[in-house]
């Protein structure tokens, strides 16, 4: 298991659920969050998928951030 | 782990073990949106982690879906390095320029919309005069000089 862990002031909360949903079939995750960041456990259903998943997860959160024009909007938008 | 050529020393880093590079700016001089602009091309060809400290520095950090020789991570360095830049004076023009390029971008559309329609000519006010023309531009020569008479006969 490892932990990502997305800065608020650049990472959409609502972009970073949507990657998790996106993902839930091959791995479970668990979110925590502290002041600046969300810090979220990836355990991939298959060890050999873990890397693969936590670094598409990454990727995915920032490019629905992006598209969403950052995390500055409003989170029921 | 080892420092980029080319760049300050604390800026950016460059595992080759790991397969990856990393650039830390300054969230100031390069701010979101520009971070942004830079990284979303490469989403396609790098994974991609963006990090914030708590002293104001944005920590982008890139790791190439292709496995990468160092040579081809000092280029994936590079080339962040020029996106940011570009896109952080693209945003920089847009702050200052803002005004202008609304006027321009608004004509443009505006004279993309085409010819009137038929309800648009309707509504027009055809009676009032079209234009002043204090010069006489608008009038013909012969108006203005007298008729051009027998000229071109043989």
């Amino acid at each position: 298991m490892s932990t990502l862990r997305f800065h608020k002031e650049l990472y959409s909360g609502m972009a970073v659920d949507a990657a998790m949903k996106r993902f839930e079939r091959f791995a479970t995750f668990e979110v925590a969050d502290d002041a600046s960041h969300w810090a979220v456990d990836v355990q991939a259903k298959r060890a050999e998928h873990q890397v693969q998943i936590e670094r598409e997860l990454g990727n995915f959160a920032l490019g629905l951030t992006i598209e969403r024009g950052g995390p500055d909007v409003a989170e029921d938008a | 782990m080892s420092a980029a050529p080319g760049f300050p020393d604390d800026a950016a880093e460059i595992d080759a073990d790991d397969g990856r590079v990393s650039l830390v700016v300054d969230a100031e001089l390069y701010p979101r949106d520009a971070v942004y602009a830079a990284v979303m091309p490469m989403l396609a060809t790098a994974f991609v982690m963006l990090d914030q400290s708590t002293d104001g520095k944005t920590r982008i950090e890139l790791r190439p879906r292709a496995e990468s020789d160092p040579a081809a991570l000092r280029a994936m360095l590079g080339g962040l390095a020029n996106e940011l830049l570009v896109a952080t004076t693209r945003a920089e023009i847009v702050k200052r320029r803002g005004g202008l390029l609304e006027a321009v971008t608004r004509r443009a559309i505006s004279g993309a919309m085409g010819a009137p329609s038929l309800d648009d000519l309707e509504g027009f006010d055809l009676d009032g005069d079209a234009f002043e023309d204090p010069l006489g531009i608008a009038d013909s020569w012969d108006r203005a000089h007298g008729a051009s008479e027998g000229k071109g006969e043989a």
